[in-house]
């Protein structure tokens, strides 16, 4: 007992200890460029002014993160459930799948951040517009990860499911989805950085509110230290929706390992 | 119908069908041109602003271009530096894995302040984005090598060098490729983001002028081209790994 805690102990310490050191060296390599003068502070400002900055405007920028985060979230949300919905359609079918999937391939390869501008024409310069273009880029990963994933079934299981006379709506729920969830949440997971990524760039181009707006605003006035901080912020909510996503899939594949 | 004639003709009998029934819609509904121009609209409008739009796509295919091969230097370069030395690379990996969560596209006017306006900031952008998967499919490749072609290159005393040549950095191509793949879309998409934010050339500024006009036609046209630049990158990376792949003898 005693043995195995000192083994866990030392691979913990060897997980956390040389990536703090790594990031202790970056800041002190940062503090020092700053403290040289080598840089402008006006372009790089020291970690302690960056820190100050956000301790003295947190109010202004937590105000400005909750429309970022709420519209991630709606973002998020609805193109899981249309993207993992869709899949599941497009897969029922053979000739469904092979007449749509190279369209969502092609979707899947163009820089659809370049059609940003077309959503604000079409739905306006609010955060509806801003959601719903969040949706679009979030929707195809996770199409396509659920078309893959539900291809993921060794078909001697399904033939298994069907010999024994399962109903279909059995086999999917009992066969297909357990091997298809690792790749959904896969693509979940990259839907939930495009989700953020979205709201962002909306943000971006209508400048009305909203973290993408401080981060315009304070380079356009070249105020480095509230740009940095609305960074580590806007870092923080996306870590934060990419850990949610995580525990979601523990939860979940636990659930279905058990049964 | 053979399978594969079916696997041809499908796909396209659906696009061509999407594009019918937006031209149907467009001619129905009588939707106006700023709100939805029909397919004909676009491709009157690709060919009215051809010049405009090639002038265009030329910084910015530049720029991609540019970034994406700085990326795949860098990338490639740091993942087998990192190979070599255990404690350096779990000093370094973990932060990269970390940054490769946040939205980095929010991070262009951090880059803007600080490579200026012009093409370095462009440039700078589409490297930084553009880094990070082939960074990390680069490193993954070189830790997947088979440990006992490792262990057999020691045992017949090749350096480590010599068996980083001939053992890992061959067997990583695979996953070094997947990575350029989503790098060379990533670039795409960090040039025009920063074209968008400021600039005075490329599709992207052509892109947001159209929409400050409201020539939604024009929009489109670019987009189109961009597209097809995007795809044409994309399957130039395909080639390179077919190639790559022919020449490994597989």
């Amino acid at each position: 007992m005693a043995g195995r805690m000192t083994v866990d102990v030392r691979t913990a310490a060897r997980q956390l200890v040389p990536p703090a050191i790594g990031v202790a060296m970056l800041l002190g390599l940062w503090s020092a460029l700053a403290a040289s003068g080598l840089v402008k502070p006006r372009l790089l400002p020291s970690p302690n002014k960056v820190w100050q900055t956000l301790e003295r405007s947190i109010g202004l920028l937590l105000e400005q993160a909750t429309p970022t985060f709420l519209a991630a979230i709606a973002g998020i949300a609805a193109a899981a459930l249309l993207g993992i919905a869709l899949g599941i359609a497009v897969s029922a079918s053979r000739r469904l799948m092979q007449a749509i999937y190279p369209t969502i391939v092609f979707f899947q390869l163009i820089p659809k951040v370049a059609l940003a501008p077309v959503f604000l024409i079409w739905f306006g310069h609010g955060m509806a517009a801003n959601v719903i273009f969040s949706i679009f880029i979030a929707f195809f990963p996770v199409l396509v990860a659920t078309i893959a994933g539900l291809q993921a079934t060794p078909p001697t299981y399904e033939r298994l499911g069907e010999s024994l006379m399962m109903p279909r709506l059995r086999i999917f729920f009992g066969v297909k989805l357990p091997f298809a969830l690792p790749h959904i949440f896969s693509g979940l997971r990259i839907g939930v950085t495009f989700a953020v990524i979205g709201v962002v760039l909306g943000e971006f181009i209508t400048a009305q509110a909203g973290l993408g707006y401080i981060i315009l605003f304070s380079a356009n006035n070249f105020e480095t230290a509230l740009l940095l901080a609305a960074i580590a912020l806007l870092c923080v909510v996306g870590v934060l929706l990419f850990g949610f996503f995580l525990a979601l899939e523990a939860v979940v594949l636990r659930v279905y390992d058990s049964r | 119908m053979s399978d594969r004639l079916r696997a041809a003709i499908l796909p396209t009998a659906f696009a061509l069908g999407v594009l019918a029934l937006w031209q149907a819609l467009v001619m129905a509904f009588h939707y106006p041109k700023v709100v939805l121009p029909a397919p004909t609209d676009i491709v009157a409008a690709l060919i009215d602003n051809a010049g405009a739009l090639v002038h265009q796509a030329v910084p910015t295919m530049r720029d991609t271009l540019a970034g994406f091969l700085l990326a795949t230097v860098l990338g490639v370069g740091l993942a087998s530096l990192l190979s070599f030395s255990r404690l350096v690379r779990d000093a370094v990996y973990p932060m990269i894995v970390l940054l490769q969560l946040v939205p980095k596209i929010a991070w262009t006017p951090l880059f803007i302040v600080w490579a200026g306006i012009g093409w370095p900031s462009r440039l700078t952008i589409a490297t930084f984005i553009a880094f990070f998967p082939i960074f990390i499919s680069m490193m993954a490749g070189l830790e997947a090598t088979d440990r006992s072609l490792v262990r057999l290159s020691a045992s017949l005393t090749a350096t480590g060098w010599r068996t980083f040549r001939l053992v890992r950095f061959p067997a990583s191509m695979t996953y070094l490729f997947s990575g350029l793949k989503i790098g060379a879309t990533l670039a795409v998409i960090g040039v025009i983001v920063a074209e968008f934010i400021s600039s005075s050339e490329g599709l992207g500024f052509l892109i947001l002028k159209s929409a400050a006009l409201l020539q939604t036609d024009l929009i489109l046209a670019a987009i189109a081209v961009l597209c097809l630049l995007g795809v044409g990158f994309y399957g130039l990376v395909h080639a390179g790994e077919a190639a790559v792949r022919r020449w490994q003898g597989e």
